[in-house]
């Protein structure tokens, strides 16, 4: 329960505040890192730093262009955002990447 | 015998995996707050939790893709041309992604630079009073 708080925290500390990302550095790479090594076939698939670093940062822009899709698809002033909206923008978003 | 330590690895696997996907999930949410607070608009939780599971699905995508590109370049650790060719369907997220690998690039460089800078003031530090004596003897 704690070490996820911990690593979860690095990510979203080197995402959300520019200002930490930089001492949170490592950190951030290890949820990515984890998540990238439950996938991949062969053993010896090793990740750089750097493009550790950059897999966060494309990662983000995922989730915050899902985010904001799903924003930019209220035709009306609901206060809340529900699955509908994200069922809209979803095809869009995925062929973008 | 084997059956049974084939299904526990199993089922360590799955846990593994969903402890995973709760720490994308808390990550998902702080975002989500983030933007929301901005807007004076809330997340339901339902869009919380797919936005996460999607993310999560993404991220094998770009785990299978990254561990193919650097197969196919003949390497066994990926790089950031791997990482730049995830991005090349949409051309402004392929040039918003080269500009942050410079960024990166050269943050990590200027660390470095510092770092090496740090050492060798530690050894001229420890290194000085030898110096001198070396100095007085040649005199």
């Amino acid at each position: 329960m704690e070490s996820r708080g911990r690593v979860a925290e690095g990510w979203v500390g080197s995402l959300v505040c520019g200002k930490r990302e930089r001492v949170c550095r490592n950190r951030a790479g290890e949820l990515v890192s984890k998540l990238l090594h439950l996938h991949f076939k062969d053993d010896k698939t090793k990740v750089s730093g750097d493009a550790l670093q950059l897999t966060a940062e494309l990662l983000k822009i995922f989730v915050v262009a899902a985010i904001r899709s799903v924003r930019q698809a209220q035709a009306e002033d609901l206060a809340q955002v529900d699955v509908e909206q994200l069922e809209k923008v979803l095809p869009q978003l995925l062929l973008d990447f | 015998m084997m059956e049974e330590e084939k299904g526990a690895e199993e089922q360590q696997r799955f846990s593994y995996q969903q402890r995973l996907k709760a720490a994308v999930h808390y990550t998902v949410g702080h975002l989500c707050e983030e933007v929301a607070s901005d807007k004076e608009m809330q997340f339901s939780k339902q869009t919380i939790a797919a936005i996460s599971e999607v993310t999560f699905q993404q991220c094998e995508n770009f785990a299978r893709d990254l561990e193919m590109f650097a197969r196919h370049a003949k390497r066994s650790t990926i790089n950031t041309e791997d990482v730049k060719l995830l991005a090349r369907r949409s051309n402004s997220l392929l040039k918003y992604i080269t500009e942050k690998n410079e960024d990166i690039a050269k943050f990590n460089l200027e660390r470095k630079a510092k770092k090496k800078k740090k050492l060798e003031d530690e050894n001229k530090n420890s290194v000085e009073p030898a110096e001198a004596g070396v100095v007085e003897s040649e005199n």
